[in-house]
């Protein structure tokens, strides 16, 4: 029997034991058909009840439309007992699954804690903080969705991989990710990538790249499908092109990301057409630099600075402020498109390295002082501090 | 809002819904999509929202979903869809792909996830589908393998970091980066332009980088090129739609890539190419092409077009040329070059030379004398109408018209009212080969309604020599002549007594001459006999 059926019974469990109550025989008889069911999916496994959907070991539960509502039905009762998991770790007892939908019959009438009460040897609930994102956005904190959504980006571009057909969904993934970070909390996301002492690993260099063009394209006016598809360009050639320091000259890793891109097949033998302007950028780069596509230089920029990031023959890694310095000092670079992103990221990104005016050494963590660029809110020693005269660069004489 | 108004939007609901139910039996959509595409237009301003329980429309539930309506409805909710609207152009195969797509969406985790990956990336061309996040993302944003107190923290800018980035750094390291020739890291001189403020961006830099990024045009030509250069790509393509963008950019601007890749495509050998070459209309891309081109350049990619192009399009592009030409100057420069860099047969294979009208025959005529094609042009004016190859001899000089006797001789054999046009041209010229072909040409066509005028000057000009004037006289005693011509022949040789006397020799058949002409030789007679007493 499948887990959905585990679902089915413990809505009617629940229902009997909201309209007769836990020690009917009808409610006792449901109890032990949930028991039943609970055996036959083989336990240990997990119900996560997140949003609108059912999870069993974190896959979605294929449900039709009545089973869903009935689904839905169980949910709403165990969301009211802040339970957004139950796990069974064997088959219950009789008694033990009669408890659990007279504590979700409980929860259906609005009585919270009726969980706490028991102690189940083979049932397990937990809450899941965060759940209610989706439906009930407002309600997360906009600096913890917007790590978390940077943190799992990462997670992501670690499967990515330098070589092979590209995995456009999860591409599309971290895209996605980071569009609503950035939506979310623009300096939590920036300072999630560039502050923290983990390594520059490839993965975090091509989001780090990804997250750079997001940011630059945002203080534009474009449509999404343009800002997308030079994002998604962005991070398919910093994870096609990177390697563990450097990386390949900007054609060479266009032209590889261009191969993996081809040598995924679209489904159902219909190309998107987000993945036709993804191409085209990376085909624009591979063949002449930038052709007529502004955008290019912008995604050139992104895997410059990436690449540069961790240099070839150096056993150091440079910040954001470094890197874009760097630039700044390359006239080979676009300069409108330089300025867009200094401009985005701001002239003191996080992670610069920077000297207050007492001689102490700090690490920029954010915009500080809004009239003040040069008054960034600063690691100083353990605190976070907005200090009172201006900062100097780390590297300035 | 009316009752009539409502049930109209309610039932766009219900005719998305019958053309996904279709598109899942497998039964015709094409028509279903029309209907729902025309009717939607009207109502441009509704949004149709989605929830498990079914669409909902203006706030009241339109389709309720079961296990036949709607039933995509609810897989659709747990990828994050929640509105869907128009976003236009909208067409009706577009509905029929997004039906397509509803059919196949099952509440399974990979069918979801492919249906948002391809509403993320645009798919549903022509509508607006309001995306939140997936209820697999909302798990995996819960779950989220991270140290979430750490997160915090980090988040917060507390002490996620070691204590060893907060130490002295970066001197030693940025002196060793600044070695390296690549970098070139100049943190002082960074500093310094920061707080100078040149990194700062006008309202007129973000414009112009907005309007480079997010150009229409510029992207519709990458993505076309990209398909077009990259097999695996054409492969893939819908051959309508790249016809329609590439039928786009040439009508912008052509451009030397477009006119290449046209020409590629014309000449592809793999599958997909000829399938889009094969969905390009010949005359839709004449079309596009003549409207985007600026008659500067690119000619040679232009040439290589037309020699490879089948003659329908071939004919097409050089008929509008002609047509061009026969209006600017700059197109008459740009079709001379374009001939050079054409094979000259070529303009006999495709032309279809009976559909050119006059104006162009004059171009035609004047890119080919520029070209010096003689030769081509002979066999151009044996070939057109006799109306354009009149024009086409008219645009000609004089002194070039008697080696084009053949096409002159056809239009006079036809009796066509050009040749007076033309023997009027000719007597403006003192060449001797072109008064006797003058001559030779009223002689042998005696019979042609030549316009008085223009012969009365051509038998003056004849009379400027011997051998025209021998003419003349033929002409004055030709009895199939007209008889105001033959009078005017009569005129022309007042210079010249004895061929005046040979023209007015009395004969038996003058008794049987129109009255006015009888007079005209009288009086010639007369004034001869008068000369000769005189002289006597």
């Amino acid at each position: 029997m499948s887990r959905a059926a585990v679902v089915h019974e413990l809505y009617v469990a629940m229902r009997a034991a909201t309209r007769y109550g836990r020690a009917h025989p009808s409610t006792e008889a449901a109890a032990t058909r949930l028991a039943e069911a609970i055996e036959a999916a083989s336990p240990p496994f997990a119900l996560q009840l997140v949003g609108e959907a059912v999870f069993a070991d974190r896959q979605l539960l294929p449900l039709d439309l009545d089973a869903h509502r009935r689904a839905m039905e169980v949910a709403r009762a165990a969301h009211a007992l802040q339970v957004h998991e139950l796990s069974f770790s064997v088959t219950p007892s009789r008694s033990e699954a009669a408890a659990l939908a007279g504590a979700l019959a409980d929860g259906a009438r609005g009585r919270e804690g009726a969980l706490e009460e028991l102690l189940l040897r083979s049932i397990g609930w937990r809450e899941i903080p965060q759940a209610d994102w989706g439906e009930e956005s407002q309600e997360v904190d906009p600096e913890i969705f917007a790590v978390t959504q940077v943190s799992l980006a990462v997670a992501d571009a670690a499967g990515l991989g330098s070589h092979g057909e590209w995995r456009w969904s999860k591409g599309l993934a971290i895209v996605r990710r980071l569009e609503r970070a950035l939506a979310s909390h623009r300096v939590a996301a920036e300072r999630t990538l560039e502050a923290n002492d983990l390594p520059w690993t490839l993965a975090r260099r091509s989001v780090s790249a990804a997250r750079l063009a997001e940011n630059a394209l945002s203080l534009l006016r474009l449509p999404s499908s343009a800002r997308r598809a030079t994002v998604h360009a962005a991070l398919m050639i910093a994870a096609s092109g990177l390697r563990e320091r450097g990386g390949l000259p900007l054609g060479e890793a266009a032209a590889a990301a261009l191969d993996r891109a081809l040598a995924a097949a679209p489904p159902r033998g219909r190309i998107s057409p987000h993945r036709v302007r993804a191409v085209a950028l990376l085909r624009a780069l591979a063949a002449d630099g930038a052709g007529d596509l502004p955008a290019a230089k912008l995604v050139a920029l992104t895997y410059r600075v990436e690449r540069d990031r961790r240099p070839e023959g150096a056993s150091f890694d440079l910040t954001k402020v470094d890197l874009l310095s760097a630039a700044a000092a390359d006239e080979t670079v676009d300069g409108a498109w330089l300025r867009l992103v200094i401009n985005a990221e701001g002239v003191l990104p996080p992670g610069a390295r920077v000297v207050l005016s007492d001689g102490s050494p700090g690490l920029v963590m954010g915009p500080g002082d809004p009239m003040d660029a040069w008054r960034p809110s600063v690691l100083v020693a353990g605190r976070v501090v907005i200090p009172d005269a201006p900062v100097r660069l780390g590297g300035e004489r | 809002m009316r009752a009539r108004a409502r049930g109209a939007r309610v039932k766009i609901a219900g005719a998305l819904d019958a053309l996904v139910r279709a598109s899942r039996s497998g039964a015709p959509t094409a028509r279903l999509a029309a209907n729902l595409r025309g009717a939607w237009l009207e109502h441009g301003d509704l949004a149709i929202e989605i929830r498990p329980s079914g669409l909902i429309v203006d706030g009241r539930l339109a389709v309720p979903a079961d296990a036949q309506a709607a039933r995509w409805a609810l897989p659709a909710f747990m990828v994050g869809a929640r509105t869907l609207a128009l976003a236009p152009p909208l067409e009706a195969p577009d509905l029929e792909r997004f039906a397509e797509a509803l059919a196949r969406l099952e509440v399974e985790e990979e069918s979801l996830r492919a249906f948002g990956d391809w509403l993320f990336e645009d798919g549903a061309e022509g509508l607006a589908v309001e995306l939140h996040a997936s209820f697999v993302e909302v798990l995996e944003h819960a779950e989220a393998a991270f140290d979430a107190a750490r997160g915090v923290r980090a988040a917060r800018g507390a002490a996620a970091l070691p204590t060893g980035v907060t130490q002295p750094i970066a001197a030693v390291e940025l002196d060793r980066a600044a070695l390296l020739p690549e970098l070139g890291v100049d943190i002082a001189r960074y500093a310094d332009d920061a707080r100078a403020r040149r990194f700062e961006l006008t309202g007129a830099d973000l414009r112009e980088l907005e309007d480079g990024a997010s150009d229409p045009a510029a992207w519709s030509r990458a993505e076309l090129r990209a398909v077009l250069e990259l097999p695996a790509l054409r492969s893939l393509a819908d051959p309508h739609d790249v016809s329609r963008r590439l039928l786009a950019w040439l009508r912008e601007r052509v451009e030397a890539p477009a006119l290449a890749m046209v020409t590629g495509l014309l000449g592809a050998d793999d599958a997909a190419g000829r399938r889009v070459a094969a969905a390009l209309d010949p005359r839709a891309l004449a079309g596009a092409i003549l409207e985007g081109l600026r008659f500067e350049m690119p000619t040679e990619e232009l040439g290589d077009l037309l020699a490879v192009a089948p003659a329908p399009l071939a004919r097409a592009l050089l008929h509008g040329l002609l047509a061009e030409a026969s209006r600017r100057a700059d197109a008459r420069y740009f079709l001379t070059h374009l001939a050079y860099s054409w094979p000259p047969q070529r303009w006999v294979e495709v032309w279809a030379p009976d559909a050119i009208e006059p104006e162009q025959a004059r171009a035609l005529t004047r890119v080919l004398l520029g070209l010096g094609l003689d030769a081509l042009l002979g066999d151009a004016l044996e070939a057109l109408p006799a109306e354009s190859a009149a024009a086409a001899l008219e645009a000609m000089d004089p002194e070039q018209l008697p080696a084009h006797e053949r096409a002159i001789e056809r239009l006079a054999s036809q009796g066509d009212a050009g040749v007076s046009t033309l023997v009027g041209k000719m007597t403006g010229s003192t060449a001797p080969q072109v008064r006797s072909f003058v001559g030779e040409l009223l002689r042998r066509h005696d019979t042609l309604p030549w316009e008085p005028r223009e012969f009365s000057r051509a038998c003056r000009h004849l009379a400027l020599d011997e051998s025209g004037r021998d003419v003349l006289v033929e002409l004055s005693r030709s009895t199939r002549l007209d008889t105001r011509l033959r009078v005017s022949a009569l005129n022309a040789l007042r210079g010249d007594p004895e061929r005046q006397r040979r023209a007015s020799a009395w004969r038996l058949r003058e008794l049987m001459e129109p009255p006015e002409l009888r007079a005209a030789l009288k009086r010639i007679r007369q004034t001869s006999a008068s000369a000769a007493l005189e002289e006597a």
